[in-house]
């Protein structure tokens, strides 16, 4: 950024003179040669020192970070909370999670088939049935999005809220499946551009308060946007991926959104020591440093998979469940957690592709 | 102090000089504490900052009843350091309600013996407000913001906080912009690098602020890239034994990380690095990793029934919310660990393991 742009007060001969001293950018300015070398450096009566003084301040001000007390932040944070919309989906220890995480990045990671896109579709799916005035945002990199699997996930949602309902609260259905569905709104992203490109397109509606409430996005998978940059020659790759969580993670706090976004697996080079299992020998993709840039991450697997110590590429076909009971168990572990206890696992169910809270 | 036994111990017996034996840090102190994600270092510094900004003692007037309002003074040791706590929150993920909620806790632990909340004064949320009041947060979205946040510091104090010194200045995390800084200084390769580097301004300028105003400095930094194991291991790789619940990134005998910024100090690397600008940046004085506690692996399970009857010793430990701490002190050349555990409510010591 040029120093005429942020200094765009300052009076222009004093941005000149800099200038002719190659003083064209902030950092030439704050961290170069020091005040009293540059006012020497500069023709006569171009720039008091007094006026370069104050350019200098004037820079720092507008380049340093916004602040804010403890008790301001606490009283906006309270007052977001009481007007969150909190639902539930029905898996008791996601719950718990999703209420100490009330808005947020969430991973789900996990080999293919692991139920990672299930998972997701039965989060979006309890966030619509919950609250009418919300639309859940869906960013599908792949074109694999099913509004038929997406139908029924949020059918069988609506019928088996009426069997886990709190005793006493009232369960109130929405009006049909297609209200519903309506506020599920999905766009393709096959980059992170196009995808960066959605974010600013929602950030636009969501400003003009004409529309509901984003409370969820999805974006399944983010492996495809950002994985192909990664390399182990340019760093590149590393800043973009950072960047762009960055850009969401501000997305999720500025409206309290809980983003939901699906990574790959790839292989450990040994027993993954974040699990609970010895059998696991997958990690997340995209490398050590994405585990920094999510608030969760949650780790999925079949049963199967992890019953059968042999069984660790996921390959179904090769290695069935060990028991009927377990065969559409599918297990979920919290590799990390900003906001509750880490290394906790549950199990839950899948049956043809469709989250189900009682089988 | 740091108000975890533990590290207290440690320290007091590292350093050759404090001012004062009721305190284990001295001004101007800068601690390094690196981990792989989510392994504690942003509850480890929320404890900093709640022992910064408790006050030290607190005098509680309560007015009876009778109409000649006699007044009764009650004084209450909290143990804090009465000063200013600023944030620099490059994370963006200060969570303040759980700050609020471990700050609570603190204060009602103290007060229940003696205190009742009705009768006297301050009440217990003008302790929290007047507590919160001395926390600041900024959010520097780059390093060049970082650099110029931390260069302003000397004016919001003198213009914000004129009659409250700033006892700690913590930035959660170093390492935030890491990945964009490196690719800006792979498009300016050259000798002139170093200089132009982000990450060298934001340490000459807290280098800056420490020299005039002496806060203990605590980074926190990502750990990304396990040190390997070689045949020359230093005397730390005797940190590990058999029964050991030191995790070990790397597979082998050493609990700690690299450090990947550069420019940065890196006090324990063999061979010491060549840091053109190392005079301007601020010493590490110690350096703590900090990792989960090893718990149990499930293995050989025939169906879930059996992983969840065999989870049970495992979720007992999980749920102590253990974390295992490695202090590295530069001046002595002495390491001790020490384990904390994250609770509900509080943030709790345990013993040190050991210290030499």
């Amino acid at each position: 950024m040029r120093l005429r742009t942020i200094l765009s007060t300052t009076p222009k001969p004093v941005i000149d003179a800099l200038s002719e001293c190659g003083i064209n950018t902030p950092t030439d300015f704050l961290f170069g040669a020091n005040l009293e070398t540059m006012f020497q450096r500069m023709s006569p009566g171009t720039a008091s020192y007094e006026e370069l003084l104050e350019a200098r301040q004037r820079l720092i001000n507008a380049l340093a970070a916004d602040v804010v007390t403890g008790d301001q932040m606490l009283a906006s944070q309270q007052g977001v909370q009481a007007s969150l919309s909190h639902w539930l989906t029905g898996i008791r220890e996601l719950d718990e999670i999703l209420e100490s995480m009330p808005f947020g990045v969430m991973e789900l990671s996990g080999a293919k088939g692991a139920g990672k896109t299930a998972l997701a579709l039965h989060i979006a799916a309890s966030c619509l049935a919950h609250d009418s005035n919300t639309v859940v945002h869906w960013i599908d990199t792949s074109g694999d999005f099913s509004a038929e699997r997406a139908a029924n996930q949020a059918r069988i949602f609506q019928q088996e809220r009426k069997l886990v309902a709190s005793p006493g609260s009232p369960v109130a259905l929405p009006s049909s499946l297609r209200a519903v569905l309506d506020r599920l709104q999905v766009s393709l992203a096959f980059d992170v551009e196009a995808a960066h490109d959605i974010l600013e397109s929602l950030r636009l509606t969501l400003n003009s308060e004409e529309r509901p409430h984003a409370r969820v996005l999805v974006i399944d998978a983010i492996t495809p946007l950002l994985g192909p940059h990664l390399n182990a020659v340019s760093a590149q790759g590393h800043a973009i991926m950072t960047t762009f969580m960055r850009h969401l993670r501000a997305f999720a706090q500025t409206y309290h959104t809980l983003i939901v976004v699906t990574n790959n697996a790839t292989a450990s080079q040994t027993s993954n020591p974040a699990s609970a299992f010895a059998s696991t020998t997958l990690k997340p993709a995209l490398g050590p440093s994405f585990a920094f840039l999510t608030d969760a991450t949650l780790w999925l697997a079949r049963a199967s998979d992890v019953l059968s110590p042999s069984s660790n590429t996921g390959n179904r076909s090769a290695h069935p469940p060990a028991t009927n009971d377990d065969e559409n168990v599918h297990i979920a572990e919290v590799f990390r957690s900003r906001s509750s206890i880490s290394r906790k696992w549950w199990t839950f169910q899948i049956a043809e592709g469709l989250i189900r809270i009682q089988l | 102090m740091t108000r975890l036994p533990a590290l207290d111990t440690h320290i007091f017996a590292s350093l050759a000089y404090f001012p004062s034996q009721s305190s284990s840090l001295n001004r101007g102190d800068v601690i390094e504490v690196q981990g792989p994600a989510c392994s504690g270092k942003t509850h480890f510094v929320y404890h900093f900052a709640l022992n910064c900004i408790l006050p030290d003692e607190v005098v509680f007037t309560a007015i009876d009843s009778d109409d000649d309002v006699q007044k009764r003074t009650r004084t209450i040791e909290f143990g804090g350091w009465n000063k200013a706590a600023i944030v620099m929150d490059t994370d963006g993920r200060w969570d303040i309600a759980r700050f609020h909620h471990l700050l609570r806790h603190r204060l009602t632990r103290v007060l229940a013996a003696t205190y009742d909340a009705d009768d006297f004064q301050p009440s217990l949320s003008d302790l929290v407000t007047s507590c919160l009041q001395r926390l600041r947060i900024f959010r520097p979205t780059s390093s060049l913001s970082l650099a110029a946040t931390l260069l302003q510091l000397p004016t919001y104090h003198a213009t914000h906080l004129p009659d409250i010194p700033i006892g700690l200045l913590l930035i959660d995390s170093i390492s935030t912009f890491y990945w964009e800084d490196r690719f800006n200084g792979e498009k300016h390769r050259g000798t002139t690098f170093t200089s132009l580097s982000p990450l060298n301004h934001v340490l000459t300028s807290l280098q800056k602020f420490r020299l005039s105003h002496g806060p203990v400095t605590v980074l926190t930094n990502w750990g990304l890239s396990p040190v390997k194991s070689t045949a020359t291991d230093p005397p730390s790789s005797t940190l590990i034994d058999t029964q050991s619940t030191i995790p070990t990134p790397g597979g082998g005998h050493i609990p700690f990380y690299r450090q990947h910024l550069n420019p940065f100090p890196a006090p324990f690397e063999h061979p010491p690095r060549n840091l053109a600008n190392l005079n301007s940046y601020p010493p590490i004085t110690h350096h703590i990793t900090l990792l989960l506690t090893l718990t149990p692996n499930l293995s050989d399970l025939a169906t879930i029934h059996d992983a969840k009857e065999a989870d049970t010793q495992r979720d007992e430990i999980v749920s102590k919310g253990q974390i295992l701490g490695i202090i590295r002190t530069v001046e002595s050349g002495r390491v001790g660990r020490f384990i904390f555990e994250i609770h509900a409510d509080e943030i709790c010591s345990s013993e040190l393991l050991d210290s030499g």
